[in-house]
């Protein structure tokens, strides 16, 4: 990647970052006041599994 | 138990609505999913240059905004597509050069199996279990934010570790935004199928293309 090419990758994702920090305040806002049941284990369940699956692929590619 | 006995009280026109929004779903994103796949296949072929970064993030980002903008109309349908051309070209024109590169057609395989295998998996657990998993919205927005963050780092630092951790993380955030999105389709949501197509297809997109980067750097190819 070019120099400039970089420069003006890094402005634009810097501003997407800076346009989207008040929509992730404005979620986790929502979230409180929502009061939902948070089912973390429901979560972390699958993703383990992904990571066990990815493992596998890595170990098949290798 | 709670989560059936909610299923079981709501009203039948709603679940028809969620049925019916969950049913066009799937429709649209197989065939933008087929699309983006022939549009990549063709790049691939005709051996098509990459427009650079600075055009894939505006077109991208531009796109996006555009099916946002038209998701009430027929036009979004067009946008969709759109969108998703322009990721399969860009995919095309990533993901040839990989086939130059021992073991490289194999790790795209692997990859292409792998998204397939882990989404249809994501889907059916989010779709059976009907758990609710909209407490993650913040959680994951904040991970994809300090994805943003690290990536614009790695610009500069060009650290293949960097890259490893980021193609790993991005993996399991796209893996929670496929059981969020989905989940969202069956809670009501999220009850435009056109968005709900766009977030499902970049959740693929993504997936793919960091499974193929993490399978590509620790198969000794990078």
């Amino acid at each position: 990647m070019e120099n400039w090419e970089k420069i003006v990758s890094a402005i634009i994702i810097g501003a997407l970052v800076i346009f989207a920090l008040p929509r992730l305040k404005q979620l986790l806002a929502q979230e409180k006041q929502e009061n939902e049941e948070k089912d973390w284990k429901g979560f972390i369940f699958p993703i383990a599994l992904v990571v066990i699956f990815v493992i596998i692929l890595i170990m098949a590619v290798r | 138990m709670y989560n059936s006995q909610s299923t079981v009280t709501r009203p039948s026109e709603s679940v028809l609505t969620t049925n019916k929004l969950v049913k066009n779903t799937y429709i649209l994103l197989s065939m933008t999913v087929l699309f983006s796949g022939v549009i990549g296949y063709f790049v691939m072929q005709a051996g098509l240059p990459y427009p650079g970064f600075v055009v894939y993030l505006v077109g991208v980002i531009g796109l996006f905004m555009l099916t946002r903008w038209l998701r009430n109309s027929a036009m979004g349908i067009l946008a969709v597509f759109a969108l998703t051309g322009f990721l399969g070209y860009i995919a095309g024109t990533a993901l040839a050069p990989l086939l130059q590169v021992a073991n490289g057609a194999d790790v795209i395989l692997y990859a292409f199996g792998g998204t397939g295998v882990i989404f249809l998996g994501l889907s059916a657990y989010a779709l059976t279990t009907r758990k609710s998993f909209n407490f993650l919205g913040g959680f994951l927005f904040a991970g994809i934010l300090i994805l943003l963050v690290a990536t614009v780092a790695n610009f500069f630092l060009e650290l293949t570790a960097i890259s490893l951790a980021i193609s790993s993380v991005a993996i399991l955030i796209f893996s929670g935004y496929i059981l969020y999105d989905t989940s969202r389709m069956v809670h009501g949501h999220e009850t435009n199928y056109i968005t709900a197509t766009v977030n499902l297809y970049i959740n693929i997109w993504m997936l793919f293309m960091n499974l193929v980067n993490l399978l590509m750097m620790l198969s000794g190819n990078d």
